[in-house]
C-alpha cells in the first residue's frame, strides 16, 4: 500500500465524516427551529401582555400593531381578538391568591370593573372551547346583573345553583373566564394597567 | 481523542443553533402566510358572499374564547372582485361591534355603532388603485361620508359581533346583527 493511497482514504474519510455532521447539524437545526415555533404559538400569547390582579390582557393583538409572534398565534389558533375600537379583552385562569382555577370549588367575583357602555362575563375551557352545558348559565352581561340597593353585586360561579348572579363551573374540570369590556374608556394601547381595578376572584370551599 | 472531541463538537452545535434561529424566525414570519385553518377559512372562507349570520355552534368550534353574550356575523371581502362597502343604516337596538381583518386574521380597522361617525357605520374596502379612482371622480366641495379604507391584503373578512343586551335579548342582537349590509360594488 502506498503512502498516497492511505492519504486519499483518510480524506474520503473526513469529507464523509464532514458530510454527515453538516446533515446532522442541519436536522437537528431545523427541528430545532420547528419545535421552538411549535412551542411558541400553541398557547397564549407570548409578548405585551397587561396584567391587573388575576386578569391578563393582550392589547396590541386587537390592532395593526401585533407582534409576529401574535399574528402567528392568531393564525394558527383562528382567533379573533376584540379589536381595539371595540373594547378590551381580559382572561383570568387563575384566583387571586394564584391558584388555578377549579371546577370543584366556588368562587365569588365582586367589585366595580372599569367604565364600559357593556361588558360580559363568560367562562370556558383553559383553551376557550365551550364547556360542555350545564345545569347554570356560563356567561353573563353587566345588564343582566343583579345588584343590591347600594349598586354593588357579587357573582358566583359554583358547581351547584344559588341565588342571585349564578354561573355553573364544568364539574371538577378546570376553567378559564374571560372579562370583556365594550366602548370602554380603558385605552387598549396602555401597556401598564397598574391601578386599574378589575373584578377580584375569591376562592370559597372545594367539594 | 476524547479530548479533541469538545472544541470539535462545539462549532458544529453552534451552527445548528444557528440554523434552529433562521427557522424558528422565518416560520413564525410564514405562519400567518400558509396557516392552513385560520379565521378566515374556518368562517366560510373565499365561497361566501354577503354577510352571512354564524349559529352559535359554528362559532364556538371556529374560534377560541368567542363571547357567549353575542350574536355573530362574518362577510368576506374580495377586494380584486370589487370593492366592499360595510354599512349600518339604521342606529341598531343592540351594541354592535365590528372588526375588520386581513387574509391573516390580523385586526386593520375596528370601531362600534357609537364610536363610528354620526352612529352610522360606513366603511368602504378599497385597494389603493380603487381608491384613487373613487377620489378621482370625487365632487370637490365635499368631504365623503364613508371612511375609506386600504386593507393590507386584498382578501380578509369582516367580523361583527352585537351584543345581548335587556330587554330585546337574543332577537334583538340577532337583528342588529343583520342590520349591517356587506356589498360588493361591482366596477
Amino acid at each position: 500500500m502506498s503512502v498516497a493511497h492511505y492519504q486519499s482514504v483518510e480524506e474520503t474519510r473526513s469529507r464523509l465524516s464532514a458530510y454527515a455532521k453538516t446533515a446532522i447539524a442541519g436536522l437537528v437545526g431545523v427541528g430545532l427551529g420547528l419545535a421552538a415555533t411549535y412551542v411558541a404559538t400553541s398557547g397564549a400569547l407570548l409578548f405585551g401582555a397587561a396584567h391587573s390582579g388575576p386578569w391578563t390582557a393582550w392589547p396590541k393583538a386587537g390592532g395593526a400593531e401585533a407582534d409576529p409572534y401574535a399574528r402567528a398565534i392568531i393564525a394558527r389558533q383562528a382567533e379573533t381578538p376584540l379589536g381595539n375600537g371595540e373594547g378590551l379583552s381580559f382572561l383570568a385562569t387563575k384566583d387571586d391568591s394564584g391558584r388555578p382555577l377549579d371546577g370543584a370549588c366556588d368562587y365569588r367575583i365582586a367589585g366595580s370593573p372599569p367604565v364600559a357602555r357593556l361588558w360580559t362575563l363568560n367562562l370556558y375551557t383553559p383553551e376557550g372551547r365551550l364547556l360542555t352545558p350545564g345545569p347554570g348559565r356560563r356567561s353573563i352581561s353587566s345588564d343582566q346583573i343583579l345588584r343590591s340597593a347600594k349598586g354593588d353585586f357579587e357573582i358566583v360561579i359554583a358547581p351547584s345553583a344559588r341565588a342571585g348572579n349564578w354561573l355553573s363551573t364544568p364539574n371538577g374540570a378546570p376553567f378559564a373566564i374571560t372579562l370583556n369590556l365594550y366602548d370602554t374608556n380603558v385605552s387598549p394601547t396602555q401597556t401598564s394597567l397598574e391601578g386599574l381595578k378589575l373584578l377580584s376572584i375569591t376562592r370559597g370551599d372545594c367539594l | 481523542m476524547a479530548r479533541a472531541r469538545g472544541p470539535i463538537v462545539l462549532p458544529w452545535a453552534l451552527g445548528a443553533l444557528f440554523l434552529a434561529g433562521i427557522v424558528h424566525i422565518s416560520s413564525v414570519l410564514l405562519m400567518p402566510r400558509f396557516a392552513e385553518n385560520d379565521a378566515y377559512v374556518r368562517l366560510g372562507g373565499a365561497t361566501q358572499q354577503g354577510l352571512k349570520t354564524l349559529p352559535d355552534a359554528s362559532v364556538a368550534q371556529s374560534m377560541p374564547f368567542q363571547d357567549q353574550r353575542a350574536e355573530y356575523a362574518v362577510c368576506h371581502f374580495d377586494l380584486d372582485r370589487g370593492a366592499t362597502r360595510v354599512r349600518s343604516n339604521v342606529t341598531p337596538d343592540a351594541l354592535v361591534a365590528i372588526s375588520f381583518h386581513d387574509r391573516s386574521g390580523r385586526i386593520f380597522y375596528s370601531t362600534t355603532d357609537r364610536a363610528a361617525l354620526r352612529g352610522r357605520i360606513d366603511v368602504r374596502l378599497l385597494t389603493p388603485r380603487q381608491l384613487d379612482s373613487v377620489e378621482a371622480s370625487d365632487p370637490e366641495d365635499q368631504t365623503p361620508q364613508e371612511l375609506r379604507l386600504t386593507p393590507p391584503t386584498n382578501t380578509g373578512f369582516v367580523l361583527v359581533r352585537a351584543l345581548i343586551e335587556q330587554p330585546g335579548g337574543r332577537e334583538a342582537a340577532h337583528l342588529a346583527a343583520n342590520a349591517v349590509q356587506c356589498l360588493m360594488e361591482r366596477e
